[in-house]
């Protein structure tokens, strides 16, 4: 027996097959685990797929609505409604979709293009900022999402423009971190994403 | 914090009689057969097993006035439909088995060494990669195929990661093993947002840089 020997005979943690319990992957995806029990699961998961993909269904089906609660909050109705279709599309086709699991970002539906700038993790001063990013054709509508480092958003503009910059009355914290990323809606209710970047205020 | 059993799951453990049963049933089919045929769908490769796994998984979940089911109660951390989903998944991979006599594909544990091997192996790759290890490497020192990881790099690297936590180790083998997007990592490794998970994930690459640096992978 390992030093995991106890553990792993925890039927609390463990099924009579070795792999963890639906009990444990629920509590441990409420966070409502104990240290050990956190060790003894991420020990787990690391060596078994299997439990992995258990776990990411899990995460992902079980977690009723929390896209539109986080959404809900401090946005224009029209920006919101612009947004849930954007966010909400892809997943709402899903429903419906034989997509194999854990294909990673192409599961979720959502093309890519190019954010230009600022760079990933650029410090920017607040008076020069400016987001750019390549067309996607003409005629789109572009939406560019802010958001603070709790993933809440923070600001949020449409443009059919490629570039936007940041009006002054946003008022952004110096030394504060930030997220952003733009949505382009595209023909079809397709939609496409540059996928998050960070930026950092100067002091 | 235990959350409370949901109202429907209660009232059809609690039902006194056959007929309250059945009317229960609905009234929880009502509410999460959704759930439970979309889960069957993805553990599918058709719409006809798809149908044949979602029949199975209501049969087993009634099975013994409910045995399954009741067995939530019996923990009561976590969240039903979290839990719902890993059972009924299970049931998806019991009824493959008693169809086709073997587990489906990736669910085999005959033979998993050597999966898991060579996904290790191609962790390894993809975290080189992202962490630049050949623009650390003195030119001259330049493994002949630099699109592989030579055994001394591999050997320094996978010690390296496993000096990592746990928590960041798993953060690595889902982003890059399984390739599941950042969004969906957040909830898998107890970070509130994706944008959580970006930061970490940047923090423990530049971790690693630095111990390759460490250990004579110098830049100059
Ligand atoms: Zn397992």
């Amino acid at each position: 027996m390992n030093d995991n020997g106890q553990q792993l005979s925890d039927p609390m943690v463990f099924t009579e097959t070795g792999h963890l319990t639906p009990e444990m992957i629920a509590a441990y995806l409420g966070q409502e685990v104990s240290g050990e029990e956190r060790q003894a699961v991420q020990q787990h998961l690391l060596t078994c797929k299997e439990c992995r993909v258990d776990l990411a269904e899990a995460s992902e089906l079980g977690a009723v609505g929390r896209r539109v609660r986080w959404l809900a909050v401090g946005l224009p109705a029209a920006a919101a409604a612009v947004l849930a279709v954007v966010l909400l599309g892809p997943a709402t086709r899903d429903a419906t979709d034989d997509t194999p699991v854990l294909r990673g970002e192409q599961a979720e539906g959502t093309a890519r293009f190019k954010a230009v700038s600022p760079v990933d993790g650029a410090e920017v001063s607040l008076d020069s900022l400016v987001f750019r990013w390549r067309s996607e054709g003409t005629g789109v509508h572009y939406l560019l999402t802010l958001t603070d480092e709790n993933g809440d958003v923070f600001w949020t503009a449409g443009t059919s423009d490629t570039s936007l910059a940041l009006p002054l009355e946003v008022g952004l914290a110096t030394g504060q971190r930030y997220f952003w990323y733009v949505d382009a809606l595209l023909e079809g209710a397709r939609s496409s994403t540059t996928g998050v970047r960070e930026i950092l205020i100067q002091p | 914090m235990t959350p409370p059993v949901p109202r429907q799951l209660a009232e059809l453990l609690n039902a006194p009689h056959a007929a309250a049963r059945n009317g229960a049933w609905d009234a929880f089919m009502g509410e999460y057969s959704k759930l439970l045929l979309r889960t069957a769908q993805r553990a599918s490769s058709s719409r006809d097993d798809a149908m044949d796994r979602y029949i199975f998984i209501l049969e087993q979940l009634q099975e013994d006035d409910f045995r399954r089911l009741r067995a939530f109660t019996a923990d009561g951390r976590g969240k039903f439909t979290t839990w719902l989903v890993v059972v009924a998944r299970r049931l998806c991979v019991d009824h493959h088995r008693s169809k086709y006599g073997r587990p489906q594909a990736g669910h085999e544990p005959t033979g998993a060494n050597s999966v898991a091997h060579a996904a290790r192996r191609n962790l390894l790759d993809l975290i080189a990669n992202e962490i630049d290890v050949d623009g650390l490497e003195d030119e001259g020192s330049l493994h002949p195929d630099a699109e592989l990881l030579s055994a001394e790099r591999r050997q320094t690297l996978t010690a390296a990661v496993a000096e990592l936590g746990l928590g960041d180790q798993l953060l690595l083998t889902l982003r890059f093993e399984d390739d599941i997007s950042v969004e969906k990592i957040a909830p898998m490794i107890g970070l509130q947002s994706r944008f959580q998970v970006h930061r970490r994930l940047r923090h423990v690459l530049e971790q690693l840089r630095r111990k390759l640096i460490d250990r004579g992978m110098t830049e100059s």
